[in-house]
């Protein structure tokens, strides 16, 4: 490997580091090279006995306090410049309305997911009424007719029935959309997150 | 197999002394040290680092064959650490004692 190449894979390997302290690493290695090459060896035989760029900047990543990591890599590559803050502020006719079309349709979807359980809750609800009414008018029409009372008791049954399967059901699909919404939350917080490099 | 944590005090003391006798710079700095420890350029740097930080080295460039070269010198805080390195070493060596006369007895 030559000097250039090793401390070009050096550079790319420390890119999650501040531009600080990646310079400081880089010049202390081009200057123990240059020392090695001075000594006589070559270019192959210096980059050998230093070891591996990626070995090298492993380790570098190790020794460093993990607080320093953290902040370096939350820090955005490059902060408010005056012309940012220009362009933000001459945009906002434009990327205003288009974010809160953003936030209007995630929120849409929650509310549309929510609805489909409150659905699913009101008609087992529904059910369950039925099931308490169905006795109560079996009981009145029977004094009338004793068959219209038996289809009525009968009926009531099927819908006790009912009502405990779909109950079961409600309690189901409440389950799966709460996982679908926390599904949801979390991509849209990925959105928002760098995703961690592999060191 | 030294403690890791015990190895790191004693070559940042190895290298502390080796610039008590004069500055120098990386690699110098790692042949000097191969005469009782074998430390690779890639360990050495970040013990420079601390030592820095911590005071007790000052860093300065020096032209050389038209590229730079960094020296490092000792600082008064960092005498006073190798001085009390070697104070330590007293007492870990009358605890090797008492360690070594369990074994012979």
């Amino acid at each position: 490997m030559t000097k250039a190449d090793f401390l070009q894979l050096l550079e790319r390997a420390l890119s999650q580091l501040s531009e600080e302290e990646r310079r400081a690493n880089l010049e202390y290695y081009s200057e123990l090279l240059d020392d090695m090459l001075e000594e006589g060896m070559t270019e192959a035989e210096a980059t050998a006995k230093l070891g591996s760029p990626a070995a090298i900047a492993e380790s570098i990543l190790q020794e460093m306090p993990l607080s320093k990591l953290v902040s370096t890599r939350m820090k955005p590559k490059s902060g408010w410049t005056p012309l940012a803050i220009i362009l933000a502020v001459v945009g906002s006719p434009v990327w205003v309305p288009l974010l809160l079309a953003g936030v209007a349709v995630v929120a849409a979807l929650f509310v549309s997911i929510w609805a489909l359980a409150a659905v699913a809750v009101v008609v087992v609800l529904a059910l369950a009424l039925a099931v308490i009414a169905a006795p109560v008018l079996a009981v009145r029409a029977a004094v009338l007719t004793l068959p219209l009372g038996l289809l009525l008791l009968g009926s009531g049954l099927v819908l006790l029935g009912l009502c405990v399967l779909g109950g079961l059901m409600a309690v189901e699909l409440c389950k799966l959309l709460a996982q679908l919404t926390v599904l949801l939350a979390r991509k849209i917080k990925g959105l928002f997150i760098r995703k961690e490099e592999k060191l | 197999m030294l403690d890791p944590q015990m190895k790191r005090g004693l070559l940042e003391a190895c290298v502390l002394s080796a610039l008590a006798r004069e500055d120098s710079y990386g690699y110098k700095i790692v042949k000097d040290l191969s005469v009782c420890v074998q430390v690779s350029e890639s360990t050495l740097y970040p013990i420079l680092r601390r030592l820095e930080n911590a005071g007790a080295l000052t860093v300065y460039s020096v032209e050389h064959n038209s590229r730079l070269r960094k020296f490092y010198h000792l600082t008064e805080q960092g005498r006073q650490q190798l001085a009390d390195a070697v104070r330590d070493w007293k007492e870990l060596e009358s605890m090797y004692d008492f360690i070594r006369g369990g074994l012979r007895s």
